[in-house]
């Protein structure tokens, strides 16, 4: 009974922090100074008669809703939330980079393969495309769900990157490193081996047709999404 | 509705850091406790929306005014105990003569008004 109740209660809180957690403008410690003080004010209630439910419902309530706190903590937390935005836009664009390099290497595999192998027509065209835009739609899908909801994995890559930063940013180095070193390598490939066929000026053709289509559709359509969807969290 | 007159929105934002001062030049102390003992000595007249103290808590010990650490309390949960710092002794000192000279003004002020039929 005294378990059951316990655990239940512990949940509540956990999903209570969880959700001053998501506001983004608290730090871990400031979360740590609040649990303790709802699980003080919930002790004195509780001894005072009230079921733990209720006293979690008025000891949460004395505490302040969520907007408010937030407010107040962004003024003292100001650089600690502008320094998180600031990373998470530098992963956004290490994320592209590397997205990127991987699909252009998957390109100049495909003209590789078309000087060597004889891969022609409407395949290699397909496979170049494909490339081109499986790297936009991930990178556009990324941010999606980093503004939805952020998914589990992604917060837990966030939170070990933040508890190692040093392996984080050489890892990120090795990545780099690799990404490009495959992407000028597999260019090198191309030139030495598909130079001047008329599949290699059409794919060119196409691929410049989809490094100018896909910014062009899909970063304006989801910077408007992003736009819409501030206003709209704005006016509640 | 009201029993007893509260104070406004701007006075309670004023009063915050020198009642936070106040407080802890009787020792050192936690929000929750902090917060209780403001209540009590105010006869329930200065009421804090609770989590609104720890970002004035955190911005004063920004400024140097209070020191913090954690500790391990008795029933095993970590607390931030805040104590007052040498700064903070000063800064009270030059807020107990603003607030000693607005009251003294006012005083003046109303003396002869009061106790109205």
């Amino acid at each position: 009974m005294e378990t059951s109740n316990e655990t239940g209660l512990n949940e509540v809180i956990r999903r209570w922090r969880a959700g001053l957690a998501d506001t983004g403008t608290m730090r871990p410690g400031d979360l740590d100074e609040l649990e303790t003080h709802l699980r003080d004010a919930i002790d004195r209630l509780a001894s005072t008669g009230l079921t733990p439910e209720e006293a979690f419902l008025v000891a949460s309530r004395r505490l302040g809703t969520a907007g408010g706190l937030t407010i107040e903590f962004a003024k003292v937390n100001r650089r600690e939330i502008w320094l998180t935005r600031v990373l998470w836009m530098v992963g956004g664009i290490v994320a592209a980079v590397l997205l990127e390099k991987l699909s252009s290497t998957v390109v100049n595999l495909a003209l590789f393969a078309n000087a060597s192998i004889q891969l022609k027509g409407q395949p290699l065209v397909w496979l170049v495309l494909g490339a081109q835009w499986f790297a936009v739609l991930t990178m556009a899908g990324l941010v999606w769900v980093t503004v939805r909801n952020l998914p589990g994995w992604l917060r837990s890559a966030a939170a070990s990157a933040q508890r190692h930063p040093w392996l984080m940013a050489s890892s990120v180095a090795i990545g780099l490193l690799l990404v490009t070193a495959l992407s000028v390598g597999t260019q090198v490939l191309v030139f030495r081996g598909a130079g001047g066929t008329a599949e290699l000026g059409t794919v060119m053709v196409w691929r410049s047709y989809t490094m100018l289509l896909a910014p062009l559709i899909v970063w304006p359509a989801l910077l408007g999404w992003l736009l819409r969807r501030r206003a709209r969290s704005i006016a509640q | 509705m009201y029993k007893r007159p509260m104070l406004s929105k701007e006075l309670v934002a004023a009063s915050t850091v020198p009642l936070v001062l106040s407080v802890l030049t009787d020792g050192e102390s936690y929000g929750y406790a902090l917060i209780g003992r403001v209540r009590e000595l105010s006869g329930g007249q200065i009421e804090w929306s609770e989590g609104m103290l720890y970002p004035v808590l955190h911005w004063m010990e920004k400024e140097g005014l209070v020191e913090a650490e954690w500790r391990e309390s008795g029933a095993g949960r970590k607390r931030k105990y805040y104590r007052i710092s040498r700064t903070g002794r000063r800064a009270l000192a030059n807020e107990k003569d603003q607030w000693l000279a607005v009251h003294t003004t006012l005083s003046r002020l109303w003396k002869p008004q009061t106790k109205p039929a």
